[in-house]
C-alpha cells in the first residue's frame, strides 16, 4: 500500500517548489502583516467602538465578514481577517490536492506511474500528507507569528487557536477536494465544482450569521446554517475574542469521514475514469462558434465572466459598506490620511469612492491583460497554427481578439461605476448620479487601451515574455496606487505608474487632456504592435 | 503547372539555418512524398508554404503566388493537417471539423458524414479526452471535409492502426482520381511508396535527391533501401 509514497511525495514537492511556498508564505505573511495596519488605521478605542456599532447594525457587513463580537482589536483582526484568508486557504487546497490526482490521471501521467510499483491509491496519500503538511506551516506560521508579534491584543493560546483552526480549516477542503476528484473525469470540473463548493459554503454561513440571533452577553450565535459550512466551524472558536476549542472537533471528524469516503470512490472506480459519468458534446458546432467571432468569444468568455463576477462582487462589497465606514471615517484622523494618500479629496463619499473605483479598475486592467494573454497563449499552444492555415488572416485573428477584450473592459468599467453609486443610493441616504458615476468608470478606457496597446506591442517584438513583462508593470503600478503615496517617494517615480495622471473620478473633475494624449499614446503602440506581428514568424513553445 | 515550388529556398533561425537552399518542385495532381529525418526541415518547409514562418532568402510559391503576402487568399485553396495535432481541449471533435471547415470557406456536409463513418469517429467527445489515434482522426477529418485543389499533410497517419491507415491510403487515392495535389510528408515509408508518384527527400536543410517512383524502382529495391542508402552513404 505505502511502496512509492516517499517518491511521489517527492515528486509533488518537485513540481510544486515555487507554487507551494508562495501559497504558503503569501497567505502566513499577509495575515500577519495586517495586524500592523489595522492597528495603525483603527487601533484606537474610539474608532473601534464605532466600527463595534456600525457592524452590529449591518447586515451586509454580517454577511461578507461575520459578527463583530466586541469593541476590541481581536474582534475586528476577526472580521478583516478569518473569512477572506479562509477563502485563500481553501483554494490553495483544492487546486493542490486536484493537480496532484485527477489532473495526473487526465494527462496520462497516472498510468505511468501506476506502472510501476505503486498503489492506485498513493498519489492521493501523498497528496494528503503534503496538504497536512502545508496547512501545519500554516497554522505554526500564524499561531507563531500572532503570538509573537502582539502580546497585550490576545493571549499565546489565542493566537496558537487561531493558526490551528485555519490549519484544520484547509485540512477539511483538502478532504472535500479528495472526494470530488473521484467524481468527474476532468481537472478543470473537478476544480469548478470545488469553486462552487467554496462559494456555496461562504454563502451558507453568511445566511447562517444573518439570520443569527445575540445571547444574553450581546454576542451574535448563527443559526444551524452555518454549522453546515467549514466556515462557520472556523468562525465558531471565536479565536481572538471568546475563543472556544472544542470545535475544532468538527472538522477533525469531517476529515477522517471525507477521507475514508474518498479512498472508498478510489478503490470502486477505474483509474481516468470518475464515478459520474462523463457528458456528451455537441457533435456539431453552433452557427456561432464556427465563425471567427463565435471563436473568439468561446476562448475569451470564461476569462471575461470570471473577472466580472469578481469585479461586480467587489463594487457590490464596497458601495454597501462604504456609507457605513464613513461614520467611522469621519471620526478618525488616521483613515482620513489614508483616504486622502490613496487620491481621494473633497467630499468624504465621493473621495472614498474614487480611492475605491480605482481599484476595481486595476481588476479590471487584470482583465485585460489575461484576456489578451489568449493571443500568446492561442500561438504557443498550437492552436493559432491551425486557424491560420484556414482563411483566417493575422490582423483579423487579433484583432478579433482585441475587440472582444476591450469592449469587454469597457463595458466592466461602465458597470463598476454605475453599480457603485446604485449601492450607495439603496442602502443609504445619500443620492449620487448613477451617470457621473458611469462616466467615471469610463473616465478609465483610455488607460485600458494603453495596456492593451503596450501587449499588443509586447507580443509583437517579444512575444516569448510579453505577459511577464506586463504583469510586473502591472503590479508596479498596483502597488504605487495603493502605498506609493504612503512611501512619500519621489513625484518622479510615481509618475511612471499612468494612474497617477489621470483624475480620480468622480472625487475629482474629469480632465480631457491626459485623456487624449492615452489615447494618442495607445495608437501609436498598436500601430507599431500589429506591423511587428505582421512581420514576424510563428513562435510555437 | 507546378502547385508547390521552392528554389535555393533558406530558412534561418538565428544563426542556425533550418532551411538551407532546398529546392522542390509539385506538380498538379500529383502524390508528391516529402521524406526526411527528424529535423531536416520538412515542418519548417511546410510552415513556409502555409505563410506562418517568413522564408529568410531564396524562392517559394504556392499557386505561383508568395504564400506570405498572399496567405489568406491562398489558403481558399488548401486544407492543412498539422504535425502535431493541438486543438482546443474543451470543444468536441465535431465542433473543431465544423469550425476549421467553415473557416476554410465551407466543408462539404456528405463528405464530413462519410468521413466520420469511415473513421469510425465519435465526433460528440470533448477533444481532450480522444486517444492518440482519435485526435489524429479529427484533424484528417477536419482537412479531408474541405473540397480544395490543393492538401498539406504533414505525417497525417501517426497513431492511426492499420485498418485505419488503410482507410487513409483508400481516401488519397480516391482525391488523386479527382485530380487532387497532396503533399505527403511522412515516416512510414511503405505508405509513401504505396501513394506516392514522385518523392523528395531532404536532409539537413538540403535537397537530396527528387525521383518519380518508376526511377526508383529502377535503381533500388524499395523506397526504404533509397532512403537507408541516401544517409548511410554520407
Amino acid at each position: 500500500m505505502f511502496a512509492g509514497t516517499k517518491t511521489l511525495i517527492g515528486l509533488i514537492l518537485r513540481r510544486d517548489r515555487v507554487k507551494l511556498p508562495l501559497w504558503i508564505i503569501g497567505i502566513t505573511a499577509s495575515l500577519i502583516a495586517m495586524v500592523p495596519v489595522l492597528r495603525d488605521v483603527y487601533g484606537d478605542e474610539a474608532s473601534l467602538t464605532t466600527l463595534y456599532q456600525t457592524f452590529s447594525l449591518n447586515p451586509a457587513g454580517l454577511f461578507l465578514t461575520g459578527p463583530m463580537d466586541a469593541p476590541n482589536f481581536g474582534a475586528l483582526m476577526t472580521i478583516e481577517t478569518i473569512l477572506w484568508w479562509g477563502l485563500a486557504i481553501a483554494f490553495m487546497n483544492t487546486l493542490l490536492v486536484v493537480r496532484h490526482t485527477r489532473q495526473n490521471e487526465e494527462i496520462g501521467a497516472q498510468e505511468l506511474i501506476l506502472s510501476g510499483q505503486v498503489h492506485r491509491g498513493t498519489s492521493l496519500i501523498a497528496v494528503l500528507i503534503i496538504a497536512f503538511l502545508a496547512n501545519t506551516l500554516i497554522a505554526v506560521g500564524i499561531g507563531a507569528g500572532m503570538a509573537a508579534l502582539e502580546t497585550s491584543l490576545w493571549t499565546t493560546d489565542q493566537a496558537w487557536l487561531y493558526g490551528l483552526a485555519m490549519g484544520l480549516f484547509g485540512f477539511a477542503w483538502a478532504a472535500i477536494a479528495a472526494v470530488i476528484a473521484q467524481l468527474v473525469e476532468s481537472a478543470r470540473s473537478a476544480n469548478g465544482i470545488l469553486a462552487g463548493l467554496i462559494g456555496v459554503a461562504f454563502l451558507l454561513r453568511g445566511i447562517g450569521d444573518f439570520m443569527g440571533t445575540a445571547n444574553a452577553d450581546g454576542i451574535l450565535q448563527p443559526t444551524w446554517l452555518s454549522w453546515l459550512s467549514p466556515f462557520g466551524w472556523l468562525q465558531a472558536t471565536r479565536p481572538l475574542t471568546f475563543p472556544e476549542w472544542w470545535p475544532l472537533i468538527v472538522p477533525s471528524i469531517f476529515v477522517v469521514v471525507a477521507g475514508s469516503v474518498a479512498f472508498f470512490l478510489l478503490s470502486k472506480r477505474d483509474v481516468g475514469a470518475g464515478i459520474l459519468p462523463a457528458r456528451k458534446g455537441h457533435a456539431r458546432a453552433s452557427r456561432f462558434l464556427g465563425t471567427p467571432l463565435g471563436l473568439t468569444w468561446h476562448l475569451q468568455k470564461n476569462i471575461f465572466i470570471g473577472w466580472l463576477i469578481g469585479v461586480v462582487a467587489m463594487v457590490v462589497t464596497i458601495g454597501v459598506l462604504v456609507p457605513e465606514m464613513t461614520h467611522v471615517y469621519e471620526s478618525s484622523e488616521n483613515m482620513k490620511t489614508l483616504i486622502a494618500a490613496m487620491g481621494g479629496t473633497g467630499a468624504i463619499i465621493p473621495a472614498f469612492l474614487s480611492a475605491m473605483l480605482s481599484i476595481v479598475v486595476l481588476m479590471v486592467i487584470a482583465y485585460t491583460i489575461q484576456g489578451l494573454g489568449k493571443l500568446r497563449g492561442e500561438e504557443s499552444s498550437g492552436h493559432l497554427e491551425n486557424l491560420l492555415a484556414t482563411q483566417l488572416s493575422r490582423m483579423k485573428w487579433m484583432g478579433l481578439h482585441g475587440i472582444v477584450v476591450t469592449i469587454g473592459g469597457a463595458f466592466m468599467l461602465a458597470l463598476s461605476g454605475g453599480l457603485l453609486a446604485l449601492c450607495v443610493n439603496l442602502v443609504s441616504d445619500y443620492q449620487l448620479d448613477i451617470w457621473e458615476y458611469t462616466l467615471a468608470g469610463l473616465s478609465y478606457l483610455p488607460l485600458l487601451f494603453v495596456f492593451a496597446g503596450m501587449y499588443i506591442v509586447l507580443f509583437g517584438l517579444l512575444p516569448r515574455i510579453a505577459g511577464l513583462v506586463l504583469w510586473v508593470y502591472y503590479g508596479f503600478v498596483a502597488f504605487m496606487s495603493w502605498l506609493g503615496p504612503l512611501l512619500k517617494l519621489d513625484q518622479q517615480i510615481l509618475d511612471l505608474s499612468l494612474l497617477t495622471h489621470l483624475a480620480a473620478a468622480p472625487g475629482e473633475e474629469i480632465v480631457a487632456r491626459p485623456l487624449i494624449i492615452f489615447s494618442i499614446v495607445a495608437i501609436g503602440l498598436l500601430i507599431i504592435g500589429t506591423t511587428a506581428w505582421r512581420h514576424r514568424n510563428l513562435l510555437e513553445r | 503547372m507546378n502547385v508547390i515550388e521552392t528554389k535555393s529556398l533558406v530558412k534561418k533561425f538565428g544563426s542556425a539555418a533550418a532551411l538551407d537552399g532546398f529546392d522542390m518542385a509539385v506538380s498538379e495532381g500529383e502524390v508528391h512524398g516529402f521524406l526526411g529525418p527528424n529535423g531536416a526541415g520538412k515542418s519548417t518547409t511546410i510552415r513556409i508554404l502555409l505563410g506562418l514562418l517568413r522564408k529568410t532568402s531564396g524562392e517559394a510559391k504556392l499557386f505561383g503566388q508568395d504564400p506570405w503576402k498572399e496567405a489568406v487568399e491562398l489558403h481558399k485553396k488548401l486544407a492543412y493537417v498539422p504535425g502535431d495535432v493541438n486543438f482546443w481541449p474543451n470543444l468536441t471533435g465535431g465542433e473543431i471539423i465544423d469550425l476549421l471547415g467553415r473557416l476554410r470557406g465551407g466543408l462539404s456536409e456528405t463528405r464530413r458524414a462519410e468521413l466520420l463513418k469511415r473513421f469510425e469517429l465519435d465526433p460528440a467527445k470533448k477533444f481532450r479526452t480522444y486517444s492518440k489515434g482519435n485526435r489524429q482522426k479529427v484533424a484528417l477529418v477536419a482537412a479531408l471535409s474541405s473540397d480544395v485543389p490543393l492538401y498539406i499533410l504533414d505525417e497525417p497517419t501517426s497513431g492511426l492502426d492499420p485498418l485505419m491507415e488503410n482507410v487513409f491510403q483508400e481516401e488519397v487515392r480516391a482525391m488523386k482520381k479527382q485530380g487532387k495535389t497532396i503533399l505527403l510528408s511522412s515516416h512510414i515509408l511503405s505508405e509513401a511508396e504505396a501513394l506516392c508518384d514522385r518523392v523528395t527527400i531532404i536532409r539537413t536543410g538540403k535537397t537530396v535527391s527528387s525521383y518519380t517512383l518508376a526511377e526508383l524502382k529502377k535503381e533500388h529495391e524499395n523506397l526504404e533501401s533509397l532512403f537507408l542508402s541516401q544517409y548511410e552513404a554520407r
